[in-house]
């Protein structure tokens, strides 16, 4: 038993490796001109967005090189990369909704499953690498971009090769990303695409903060939201602090997980919905699986009382809105604005995120 | 052929054993055990009492105490709302029995694999049982299969048992039955085991299908079901059973295979059937409850410190200590953060791994 704890130790670090981290494979970077060119601060779009950005060294350079300052310390960026490497999800997401995709060095396995990810049409064509530092060594990159997750191994292995790595701590807040974007952005040399995604951003959300602000529902008549989902026999809730906490509160709805103390996303019971009473129960998992939840939610007797259960008020959606760090959980709180408040929405139809294609340059 | 012949063992008789120094002074011994037993058994009413009127949802101790009462028959529970009857029958009252029968079973099966091999350190992983288990579940989870009901139980039940009787095969080199071979192979087969749940994991594309894999692997008791606990109940009571009525024997391998075998014990043979009731009883615990540390290892280690080394007090309270520790450490899991949850293994390490500090330190300084 022993001797199996230690693999599944070793398992683990390499998997919490694997999804922090950066990627393999064996295509050099080309030096390629970046699609959008060097900009001038004072032109429209408003390039003053950069002054607030933390990590900006100088905020009125637009010229290259330039500098940015992360916790991995201070880098200076000589061109517009051609070949970044994102090392998590949510920056991949970010990196191909405001540049080119072939600028994306790699893609990792986890990027194309549909279930986690935004972008695996985009990420398609894309070389994929596994965990091992080398891989992403290999891929020469001008840049990589890290997360507060990326193992710190993996990152010194990069800069011990030469390869500047910045980190942008992503927050499980639609609106609080945008500093991270526009940091990335800076970073890429995408300032128009990245003002343009953190505006996109913006409007969508005061669109639905706008309409549901405009309805006569006081606040303790939100609607108790649980977010839950179960992997095998494991329920898990989101609680205060998750990605999903901010999806609730911005979509009109109470976290009643939040409400009942819960931190995170946390491991809970079929007693513990039952405890927090939640008027709907949102499941963030595929269809197939989904369904199977719904179905011992509805065969519990502990909770036929629910008025989730009662009012038969249970919805499935799709979790790669809901567990990206990315701008893509605009769209959860759309879908979720939607479900929860279906006279308020039931006329609009929300859009995907829009991505770049390749430039006809590349 | 080989094997069965080793299987034929016979118990020392009574005269034999009396020359054991470990029988002197029997019967104060069993007046004691007596003692212990009597107070696990009332801590373990207690302690399932507790747990029964304690949890997420609030349910108060009168209803829960009616509820219970009703369930066996007495008096009537009917102004009982009927969520909180549901919780209290349904989740907490299966939940709390499959915490006792598993931490019953790998506390008696790391009993057994301590006495065989004469090694406080063995546990009931080390003949591969719990690798192979791991295993069979992990494969099932791997091929999209692991919501089929009963599935990953019975796969990895099926993979506990393949995974001893492998090791066991490589233990009776050229029909002779070899301690530190089994010891070795089953450390090999652990270890290989290990690598292929590993590999598997890794190799899996699906983000959903790794979490329920790593899920499974930690271990845990929130889907008990009545199903479960019908199975788990009669493979606990006859391993714990059987462990117990061989108790004497299992005293006589403390003197070494010479002395055992002079005193009528086929050393071997024995080692086997004890090996085989240890993996029966960690196969089963670890199909409906994952890997669950520490309870196989500390509690006969804890016991055996308090009471001393004869296996006629030990194995009795060994099992009965397990299932109280994980009773224990399965209720803190469920209350400590309510309505979340801690995992049990966690738990258990966390308040196993001081006690038995505590009382290892204490022990050397008494």
């Amino acid at each position: 038993m022993t001797m199996l704890l230690i693999f599944l130790s070793t398992t683990l670090a390499i998997l919490t490796a694997s999804c922090a981290l950066g990627d393999v494979d064996t295509e050099t970077a080309s030096p390629q001109t970046p699609s959008t060119s060097v900009n001038h601060p004072g032109a429209n779009p408003d390039y003053r967005r950069f002054a607030e950005v933390e990590g900006i060294v100088d905020p009125t350079n637009f010229s290259w090189p330039r500098t940015v300052r992360t916790s991995e310390g201070e880098i200076t960026i000589d061109a517009a990369p051609s070949k970044a490497h994102a090392l998590s999800l949510g920056h991949a997401e970010i990196m191909l909704a405001i540049a080119d995709p072939d600028r994306l060095a790699a893609s990792y396995s986890f990027y194309s499953d549909p279930t986690i990810s935004n972008i695996v049409d985009e990420v398609a064509a894309i070389a994929e690498i596994g965990s091992d530092p080398e891989e992403a060594v290999a891929l020469e990159p001008q840049l990589a971009i890290a997360s507060r997750y990326t193992d710190p191994d993996l990152i010194a292995v990069l800069k011990s090769a030469g390869i500047p790595v910045m980190r942008a701590a992503l927050e499980n807040s639609a609106r609080g990303n945008i500093p991270n974007i526009l940091l990335m952005a800076y970073a890429l040399g995408e300032e128009e695409r990245g003002i343009a995604l953190a505006n996109e951003i913006e409007q969508r959300l005061s669109k639905v903060a706008s309409i549901i602000e405009g309805a006569p529902v006081e606040p303790h008549q939100k609607p108790r939201v649980l977010m839950a989902s179960q992997y095998l026999t494991d329920v898990w809730v989101a609680g205060r602090g998750s990605t999903e906490d901010g999806i609730v509160e911005a979509a009109g709805g109470r976290n009643t997980a939040a409400e009942a103390g819960v931190q995170s996303n946390a491991q809970s019971s079929i007693e513990g919905i039952a405890a927090m009473n939640p008027d709907v129960i949102i499941i963030a998992q595929p269809q197939e699986s989904g369904a199977e939840f719904v179905k011992l939610l509805k065969s519990s007797g502990a909770l036929a009382e629910a008025p989730a259960i009662a009012n038969n008020d249970i919805h499935i959606v799709p979790a790669r809105y809901f567990t990206t760090l990315s701008h893509w959980n605009v769209r959860g709180i759309e879908t979720l604005a939607q479900v929860l408040h279906p006279e308020l929405f039931s006329d609009i139809e929300f859009k995907d995120f829009f991505s770049p294609s390749p430039s006809p340059s590349h | 052929m080989g094997i069965a012949k080793h299987l034929i063992g016979k118990p020392a008789s009574n005269a034999e054993l009396a020359k054991n120094p470990l029988y002197r002074n029997a019967s104060h011994a069993s007046s004691k055990t007596l003692l212990g037993v009597l107070a696990l058994v009332a801590a373990i009413i207690a302690l399932s009492f507790v747990a029964l009127a304690t949890g997420a949802f609030d349910t108060s101790t009168s209803d829960t105490a009616r509820v219970l009462l009703s369930r066996l028959g007495i008096g009537s529970a009917s102004d009982v709302g009927r969520t909180e009857q549901a919780v209290i029958e349904s989740i907490r009252l299966p939940r709390i029995a499959l915490a006792l029968l598993v931490g019953g079973a790998l506390s008696t099966a790391g009993t057994l694999m301590q006495a065989i091999f004469r090694n406080p350190m063995a546990d009931p992983g080390i003949i591969g049982a719990s690798g192979g288990g791991a295993l069979g579940a992990v494969i099932i989870i791997f091929i999209g299969l692991g919501s089929v009901p009963f599935l990953i139980p019975t796969a990895s039940f099926i993979g506990s048992m393949i995974a001893f009787l492998s090791v066991l095969s490589i233990a009776f080199v050229r029909n002779q039955f070899s301690v530190p071979t089994l010891l070795l192979s089953g450390i090999a087969i652990s270890l290989f085991l290990g690598a292929a749940v590993s590999a598997i994991i890794l190799m899996t594309d699906n983000f959903t299908a790794q979490r329920e894999m790593l899920f499974w692997l930690a271990g845990g008791l929130q889907a008990a079901r009545w199903q479960d606990v019908g199975i788990l109940l009669p493979v606990t009571v006859c391993g714990a059973g059987i462990a117990f009525i061989n108790s004497r024997n299992l005293n006589l391998l403390l003197l070494g295979d010479d002395e055992a075998e002079s005193l009528g014990i086929r050393a071997g043979a024995f080692r086997v059937r004890m090996a085989i009731a240890a993996s029966l009883l960690t196969g089963v615990a670890v199909a409906f409850s994952g890997i669950i540390a520490f309870v196989g290892l500390i509690i006969p280690h804890a016991v055996r410190l308090i009471v001393g080394a004869d296996h006629r007090r030990v194995v009795i309270l060994s099992t009965l200590s397990g299932a109280l520790f994980l009773l224990a450490a399965d209720t803190v899991t469920r209350v400590v953060i309510a309505p979340a949850e801690l995992r049990v293994g966690i738990v258990t390490a966390l308040i196993g791994g001081p006690v038995f500090l505590a009382m290892l330190i204490k022990s050397k300084t008494t």
